[in-house]
């Protein structure tokens, strides 16, 4: 009963959906106060409803009702009950669910905290994003429905995979969909302003927070994929340029881009035609990726041409929206009219060059995500596009985008002075200078692109620093002065400068792993002693050891530094035995920021088994540092000014202000 | 009856969304002008206002620029004051809020109720596992606890033979093909060889390799052959084998000496047949007992994939073979099961003339003759636009003698 | 006011104008040299693929075929219709199997074999790299056939879609 409850509820959703994308729109086009106000009772309610449908659906797992075909496919009633919960979101169905159930959360959200904003906006917002729900929602009904039955249930299902059972993997990918699903709301903002035909200052306000909430869940669920592939698979890369990763950093790059545009839009009401297609974009990149990721084209475009259903669907899905948005867009934006005038050497100029480099990259990212799919289908040539192709054409563009970085808060509105500017950075200049001279002469480099690329790494940090060190005075004004000037500063300014620092250190951590990363693949035999990254890695031995559904071979490490041990480390070989699969467990011991990174290749005679070895310096600046960007989008999110607006509240902080 | 109540429940809440704003008496957007304060633009405005001074503090812009930046906030501040919400044009005697109300009160509840219809199976109640479990009491865990524990003992005694003899199937029946395989191998090797546990292996291998005849496979089923010349399994395999490789000519050489052997009633008939069609061979020229195959057409894949996916297929040879390795009562549920869902799939969605010839066969083998007196029904009706295919359904009655 | 108005938005312009550029010659250049193409052991026969320029080879690891000298191993690749040696020094993938379906990266040698220096698998133990399976079924070596719905062509997607994460390749580079 709760499985078909939870389809009715489904299908409820569907109806209440295509309510909300009519109704609302229809009222704004009116200007029918009533009609407009439907809309955020039945986004809320619409979410309750895919709500319930997805809480059913968890229920069939946790309760192994393998009635489901769903969960008969993809469950197995020995798995842990987190990983059948986990299961829900592991394959296709379930996935498709919980973007919906995400869609219509950010649909709810909108509703519930969009006091701040116009009715009229509100209005078509909601409308918008009811659009993209009934079509996502047909799609689950029609093509992949999560709720189909089966008729004489199996006892067993069939899905036990190992290497599925992973916490990390439980976790990134609702992460990843609160992200890249999030930016649907900016492209119903977008939609929504273009169909009302008023684009200012206040609509990037009202939307700035929603960019970045999304911003913020994309960078956390990309920064945990990147983690889980690097302890799971075993040889310690962290970065693959695969095209699932791909998908879900194009929209990153593009919403990143967007983050800052919207500022000058904001603050200048500039840059309006670019901000609300950035918008469209960076959404349309989204649904790209669920199109690469959902349809099969990736496993195989001879699979996607035999068996088209699902691929078609979702391509049409991708054709209507953004074909739609850009026909929108193309009539409606000749009618903004051009905002504040500003000097290309200005606040606004820089985050102009920030946009520029950013869609820049994720251009060169497309071309090298689908370039091999469109020749196979054109061709039928095979092809790789691998590393290479993207450190080439990737890297050049971040460059000058990092060595641009600190400058951009320093430089004034409308009008910058980049030799004032460059005064105020020539501590953070010579700091970062310093410091990197420093640490290659420690490490020692011969190659002058590491050199370059730990300067650049340490001088956006340093330069993020110095901006508030600026800003608050230090060292101009008594201590305590400038303490509370910092204070006082505006969370906003302290969100980008924790941002900034926090790419700074994602740059390092790269920069180090791949200068001075040492790695030894070699074959031990007990007792046998290596040298790694200043440790000595000695092999004690394999011990054989079972659990319930695998066998392993646990190798027993010591690591010493100078003589003295410092960690024991175990790594393991499982092999399980339901799905003879192997799988690789690495051990990883962490010292500071870095790590060393140990796991098991094939047994030799006599005990001796491969070895891969790795030591990773500084490798988790790479993760921390995308933590810390994180940390700056919320203290940026917690800033006053985005809250302002609100009809009853405007007046109190309006007097508020000026007592600062 | 209860879930049609709590159906009810969550149709009411979705119309109340619709209708609760709807009755609301018009907001306080509509008493009166609203002070120019609580526009929302206005007050980000006055805010971006106030926040020069700041931004002039902390050399955000520059001392010269701040006049010009304040009158370009101004600008937009009187721009967005003077822009008055335009009053909505009256709703003529509440026309559209009418429309509103009809959308929620029969709109909702019609569309969810005929969607779901056509969707769902309400009757079907939740078969969580524990219930399942100890209602049935025939207990899967039963018998998975046996395969576990055979499996300890082979991992502790892995020269067994007689244990892998027992787990292969079993494996098989768990849908772990891979390790069904290997069991055999293992049984072959420590026991000894005999056709069918060539042919199991075989099976197994091809099932593991997603129905691919694989070199190993056609080993394994050459010498199944080799020892025992008529076993329809092996041949069967070999034959599909054949055909994958391209060697149609072998291919059909192999499926015309299989039907020449067949009395017509075997499940596995059909699909040869149609393989033979495959390859280009009418199986109806054969003569021999082999019954008039379907004359259509081939069954188009496409049509069959994308119905709902690849698990709600017919029974297939392999199914009802691999259901041969197992105890009759077994063999029995998983036959039911897959016929089951086959005859549920043609239910709700039709089919071709092949697929109900399988689910009527199925029925019949199964000794089910009220179902399937009752299928031939159905697919009368189903196919009535199709006479060719109702030519081919009386045929295979007369021939079932039903 | 050092520039006009015109004069500001050509320059904004010229710089847009400048950026993109590079970055479109960036990813020509990258293309035309940093791109692999994917070859099948009868591709390598047929085409006679020049020694010494950089392929990916894919196929399935032939039967009996591995033989281990040490960290050194030697292996051949078949798609039915051609066979190509191919050796590798290093640690091979927990997947690399006889029968199982691999792509290495790397050249052909002037001895006419296949020196690998990648070796890719993937973890799945019924993974077979799709652009093996696309080879093997211009071979006929793979049938997707109508009245075998066990047989799948590649993995369907939604069993790609439960692969999707782990499907990063497992990668090993000397």
């Amino acid at each position: 009963m709760i499985v078909e409850l939870g389809h009715f509820a489904l299908v409820l959703g569907l109806v209440l959906v295509l309510v909300q994308s009519v109704v609302p729109i229809w009222g704004a086009h009116t200007r029918d106060e009533r009609l407009m106000s439907v809309a955020a009772p039945v986004a809320g309610v619409q979410f309750l409803m895919v709500g319930l449908a997805f809480a059913a659906l968890t229920m069939a797992y946790i309760q192994s009702d393998f009635s489901v075909l769903n969960v008969c496919q993809n469950s197995h009633s020995d798995k842990p009950l987190i990983y059948r919960i986990s299961g829900v979101w592991g394959n296709h169905e379930g996935s498709m669910l919980l973007w919906v159930l995400i869609l219509s959360l950010f649909g709810a959200l909108v509703a519930a905290f969009g006091r701040t904003m116009p009715e009229t906006l509100k209005a078509n917002v909601l409308g918008v994003q009811g659009w993209i729900s009934v079509a996502f929602l047909a799609f689950i009904l029609f093509t992949s429905n999560p709720f189909i039955r089966i008729p004489n249930p199996p006892m067993e299902g069939q899905d036990l995979n190992p290497i599925l059972q992973d916490v990390g993997l439980a976790i990134h990918p609702p992460l990843l969909y609160l992200g890249y699903v999030g930016f649907s709301i900016t492209f119903s903002f977008a939609a929504a302003a273009l169909l009302d035909g008023r684009i200012d200052a206040a609509w990037a306000r009202w939307v700035r927070p929603w960019i970045l909430i999304a911003w913020i869940f994309l960078t956390l669920g990309i920064a945990m994929g990147s983690y889980w592939a690097y302890y799971e698979l075993g040889w310690g890369g962290y970065w693959f340029w695969d095209p699932v990763e791909n998908a879900s950093f194009m929209p990153w790059l593009a919403g990143t881009a967007l983050l800052h545009s919207a500022l000058v839009m904001e603050k200048r009401d500039a840059l309006k035609v670019w901000t609300v297609l950035l918008a469209i974009l960076t959404f349309s990149l989204s649904l790209l990726g669920t199109f690469l990721v959902r349809s099969g084209v990736l496993i195989s475009v001879h699979a996607f041409a035999t068996d088209p259903s699902r691929g078609v669907f979702i391509l049409a899905i991708l054709a209507i929206f953004i074909g739609g948005s850009l026909s929108l867009y193309a009539w409606r934006a000749p009618l903004l009219k051009q905002g504040g005038l500003f000097a290309p050497i200005s606040r606004e100029g820089s985050l102009i060059l920030n946009n520029l480099f950013l869609t820049a990259a994720c251009a060169a990212v497309l071309v090298g995500t689908l370039y091999p799919l469109a020749l196979d289908v054109t061709t039928g040539d095979k092809i790789s596009v691998g590393a290479p192709f993207f450190n080439m054409t990737f890297g050049p563009l971040m460059i000058p985008l990092l060595i641009a970085m600190p400058f951009g808060p320093f430089l004034a509105w409308k009008r910058g002075d980049l030799l004032a500017v460059a005064q105020r950075l020539m501590m953070a200049f010579a700091l970062a200078i310093v410091i990197a001279l420093a640490v290659v002469w420690v490490k020692g480099a011969t190659n002058v692109m590491v050199r370059i690329g730990i300067g650049i790494a340490v001088w956006v940090m340093t330069g993020a620093v110095s901006e508030i060190v600026w800003r608050s005075k230090l060292r101009r004004v008594p201590l305590g002065q400038s303490f509370r000037r910092a204070v006082g500063l505006p969370r906003s300014s302290w969100g980008t400068m924790v941002a900034h620092f926090g790419m700074g250190a994602t740059m390092l951590g790269i920069v180090a792993v791949s200068a001075w990363q040492q790695e030894v693949i070699t074959v031990m035999a007990p007792g046998e002693t290596k040298a790694i990254g200043g440790y000595e890695l000695t092999f004690d031995g394999l011990s054989p050891s079972s659990s319930s559904n695998y066998r392993e071979d646990i190798g027993h490490f010591t690591l010493r530094k100078g003589g003295a041990v410092v960690a024991d480390m175990k790594p393991a070989k499982r092999f399980y035995m339901a799905r003879q699969m192997p799988t690789t467990e690495s051990a990883i011991e962490t010292f500071w920021f870095s790590q060393v990174y140990v796991s098991l290749g094939d047994p030799k005679e006599g005990g001796a088994i491969v070895v891969r070895a790795y030591y990773k310096p500084l490798v988790t600046l790479i993760w921390l540092g995308a933590v810390v960007m994180v940390l700056g989008g919320l203290l940026s999110l917690s800033d006053r000014r985005l809250r302002v607006g609100a009809p009853r509240r405007a007046h109190h902080v309006a007097a508020a202000a000026p007592a600062e | 009856m209860m879930i049609w109540f709590l159906f009810a429940v969550l149709t009411v809440a979705a119309a109340l969304a619709i209708l609760v704003p709807l009755a609301r008496r018009p907001d306080k957007w509509s008493e009166g002008e609203p002070g120019e304060d609580s526009k929302p633009d206005v007050a980000i405005y006055k805010d971006q206002l106030s926040e020069i001074e700041r931004d002039l503090e902390r050399g955000d812009i520059e001392p010269k620029d701040v006049e010009a930046a304040r009158t370009e906030i101004a600008r937009r501040l009187l721009k967005a004051a003077r822009t008055k919400e335009e009053a909505a044009p009256a709703d003529k005697g509440g026309r559209r809020s009418l429309v509103a109300v009809a959308i929620a009160v029969v709109g909702v509840p019609v569309v969810a109720v005929s969607l779901y219809l056509t969707l769902g199976s309400p009757s079907m109640p939740d078969e969580p596992l524990t219930a399942r479990v100890m209602s049935t009491d025939d207990g899967f865990h039963q018998f998975s606890d046996l395969v576990a524990k055979v499996e300890k003992r082979l991992a502790e005694k892995p020269d067994d033979g007689r244990g892998w003899d027992v787990i292969a199937p079993a494996y098989m029946r768990m849908g772990r093909a891979a390790d069904a395989a290997k069991a055999y191998a293992n049984a072959i090797r420590l026991v000894g060889e005999n056709a069918p546990r060539h042919a199991n292996q075989g099976e197994a291998i091809v099932a593991a390799h997603d129905g691919i005849v694989t070199e190993d496979a056609r080993k394994a089923f050459e010498r199944a052959a080799a020892l025992a010349p008529k076993m329809v399994k092996p041949r069967f395999y070999l034959a599909l084998g054949f055909g994958q490789q391209g060697k149609n000519e072998q291919a059909i050489a192999a499926w015309e000496s299989l039907l020449k052997d067949a009395d017509g009633n075997e499940v596995w008939v059909p699909m040869a047949q149609a393989e033979l069609r495959g390859l280009g061979v009418d199986p109806a020229t054969l003569g021999g007992s082999a019954p008039a195959g379907p004359m259509a057409s081939a069954p188009a894949p496409q049509a069959q994939q994308s119905a709902s996916g690849e698990d709600l297929k017919g029974p297939t040879v392999g199914d009802v073979e691999a259901a041969g390795e197992m105890s009759d009562e077994d063999r029995q549920a998983m036959i039911h099961g897959i016929v089951s869902q086959l005859d549920e799939r043609l239910k709700e969605q039709g089919g071709t003339v092949d697929e109900w010839i399988r689910l009527v066969r199925a029925y019949v083998v199964l000794g089910e003759h009220e179902l399937a007196d009752e299928a031939v029904k159905r697919a009368r009706a189903d196919l009535k636009d199709d006479p060719d295919g109702l030519e081919t359904i009386d045929a295979l009655v007369k021939h079932l003698g039903l | 006011m050092a520039m006009t108005r015109k004069q500001r938005r050509l320059s904004m312009i010229g710089g847009a104008g400048a950026v993109l550029a590079v970055a479109g010659g960036l990813i020509l250049y990258a293309l035309n040299d940093e791109i692999v193409f994917f070859q099948s052991p009868s591709d390598v026969a047929e085409h006679n693929v020049p020694h010494g320029q950089r392929i990916r080879l894919g196929g399935l690891v032939k039967d009996g075929s591995i033989v281990k000298y040490g960290e050194t191993v030697r292996f051949v690749v078949t798609d039915g219709g051609g066979d190509l040696t191919a050796i590798y020094t290093g640690t091979l993938p927990d997947l690399f199997r006889e029968g199982q379906g691999v792509v290495a990266e790397g050249k052909v040698g002037d001895d006419g074999i296949f020196h690998a220096d990648t070796v890719l698998a993937k973890h799945d133990e019924n993974y077979i790299p799709k652009e093996v399976v696309e080879a093997l079924k211009e071979r006929g070596e793979w049938q997707m056939g109508a009245d075998n719905p066990k047989a799948k062509g590649a993995p369907a997607p939604d069993k790609a879609s439960r692969a999707e994460p782990q499907d990063a390749a497992v990668k090993l580079t000397n």
